[in-house]
């Protein structure tokens, strides 16, 4: 009985793939204020030129540099299991597999963007690294980079979560990193909101704000700023999940996976899963690639596809997203105006193309598939992770309904060892399913309908 | 619960996706620099009556400010970039 999968690491993938190389359609791009495409010197200020490089790449494959590789061996290749307790659970005959990304020392996949990050960086001369983070994933990760790199990381922590998540704090300062409460005095910006809100528990906005500024007002010039998700150079350092995956499937003979599932958030776990698949689609594999989002915040699944322009002076970037209206009065008429809820362009662009069909699940069938997990094949997983395992949940039905034996592959993303609030709230009864009603949804996409939309360009193929 | 009255709601709890931890509807109300997050629709709805809440204690002008849509991610860096060298500069 074959459960899980290893590669050894003169097997591990050396090279990233950029979907951006592939995609049927072209992406739109993030335009300047001047409406021309935003130059690499417009985000010399928080990234080193070889991202910038990278975030704008159409090259089909980067190599991965050896020196992150040889830090990645800590725990990659990751196992690929096949849950097996899990299928024998609900009597499916589909095959059910799943990329085990909470091996990691942080404990999810993010690191496989921090170490990559953190390293780019080292090498452009950079002595310091900030970013923000809220629960703590993102800022544990690339504190554990930058300590193996030896480079200095600040990570500025929403204050209601400097003070929730105590042991997310711990772990960045056990790897060197330094957690400081958003908003601080230590930027104008924190102080800004301070000399307003002395008490104020703080948002990832101010986070944000505070990062950048670090990073841009530092004179020595030796400061810049990295982010987990959304941008297109944290998902290709994602996409070496997928190319493993498909390694270790064809070392045990699986000639075609049907189903690939993954959370969505940002994007980036799923990316680093589905991409190298989808490459396969676009040239005509059967493959359903569904990206799982949570029902209260429904991004993909309910959002019109248009620009979003946000600034009455025009002197930001429009960028092309699946966002969704809430407007009680309708903005100023300028192009976009619409909410963005921060997905990758790059995802957006799949599902936009047909090549990913998303979906939304009630967070207490989420739950309920996090339990069964947890009591079948053993592990206890992050509350993001449990939307793509009720989604293979609700597939392996289907495979059952249709007697057919599909072959099913998922990300889990992230172990939930420091997340089990969550898992206490369920076991007490507090949870309870909320979804946006079509009436709230309609009335404020109502208030958006005279807006232009952005051209969907797309080959109508999928 | 649909209808509960919002005066009840500020302990209540809700998974936030933007941080990845549970916070109270105290924090929702007001994350926003005192007003409260764009997305308060969105994950309230169903649970509570947000919208009459909403209406009670908001213009129809700030309410129409702090629902707008977060910018993604490239505009808010962008925006971000330039507000910290104008306070480089002094301006």
């Amino acid at each position: 009985m074959t459960v899980k999968v290893f590669l050894n690491e003169d097997e591990i993938p050396r090279q990233w793939y950029n979907l951006a190389a592939d995609l049927p359609s072209p992406m739109l791009p993030p335009l300047g204020p001047d409406g021309n495409p935003i130059s690499p010197e417009m985000l010399a200020p928080v990234f080193p030129m070889n991202l910038i490089e990278q975030e704008m790449s159409q090259k089909r494959w980067i190599d991965i540099p050896e020196e992150i590789l040889e830090i990645l061996y800590r725990w990659r290749p990751s196992p690929l299991h096949r849950a097996v307790y899990l299928e024998k659970a609900l009597g499916t005959p589909a095959k059910i597999y799943y990329k085990d990304e909470s091996v990691s020392p942080a404990g999810s996949h993010k690191p496989n963007t921090a170490v990559a990050q953190a390293w780019y960086n080292k090498q452009f001369g950079i002595k310091k690294i900030t970013t923000e983070t809220g629960a703590g994933q993102w800022g544990s990760a690339l504190s554990f980079a930058c300590s193996l790199l030896g480079l200095e990381c600040k990570v500025f922590m929403v204050r209601i979560s400097f003070d929730q998540k105590p042991f997310r704090k711990m772990m960045m300062e056990t790897w060197g990193g330094k957690c400081i409460a958003s908003p601080s005095a230590e930027t104008q910006a924190g102080r800004d909101i301070l000399a307003k809100m002395p008490d104020t528990p703080g948002s990832l906005g101010i986070a944000i704000s505070e990062a950048v500024e670090a990073a841009v007002t530092d004179t020595t010039g030796q400061t810049r700023y990295a982010l987990g998700s959304v941008l297109n150079h944290v998902l290709l350092h994602q996409t070496i999940i997928g190319q493993e995956a498909k390694k270790q499937l064809a070392k045990i003979g699986e000639k075609k996976v049907d189903v690939i599932i993954g959370c969505a958030g940002g994007g980036s776990n799923f990316a680093g899963l589905a991409f190298p698949f989808i490459v396969d689609k676009i040239n005509g594999a059967d493959i359903d690639v569904i990206p799982v989002e949570p029902v209260a915040c429904p991004t993909l699944t309910r959002a019109p596809f248009a620009y979003d322009h946000g600034d009455t002076a025009k002197m930001t970037p429009l960028l092309p997203m699946y966002t969704l209206g809430h407007n009680f009065i309708p903005p100023p008429i300028h192009a976009g105006g619409l909410r963005y809820h921060g997905m990758a362009p790059l995802v957006s662009q799949t599902v936009v193309e047909g090549l990913a069909r998303p979906m939304a699940i009630p967070q207490l069938e989420c739950y309920e598939a996090a339990m069964l997990f947890a009591r079948t094949e053993g592990m206890i997983i992050a509350p993001e992770t449990s939307h793509a395992v009720a989604c293979v949940i609700r597939e392996a039905h289907k495979a059952r309904e249709e007697g057919k034996e599909k072959t099913i592959l998922f990300n889990l993303s992230g172990h939930g060892l420091l997340d089990l609030n969550g898992y206490e709230k369920f076991f007490t009864g507090s949870l309870i399913n909320y979804e946006p009603p079509d009436e709230e949804l309609k009335k404020s996409l109502e208030s958006i309908k005279d807006y232009p939309e952005a051209p969907q360009n797309r080959t109508g193929k999928w | 619960m649909a209808g509960a009255s919002c005066a009840d709601c500020d302990d209540r709890e809700i998974y936030c996706r933007i941080l990845g931890h549970y916070v109270c509807f105290s924090y929702c109300r007001c994350s926003q620099e005192g007003y409260p997050c764009s997305r308060v629709l969105d994950c309230w709805s169903g649970s509570i009556n947000i919208r009459s809440y909403l209406e009670q204690h908001y213009t129809a002008e700030e309410m129409a400010r702090f629902l707008q849509p977060p910018k993604p991610k490239m505009q808010t860096l962008m925006d971000l970039i330039r507000q910290a060298q104008d306070r480089m500069k002094g301006t």
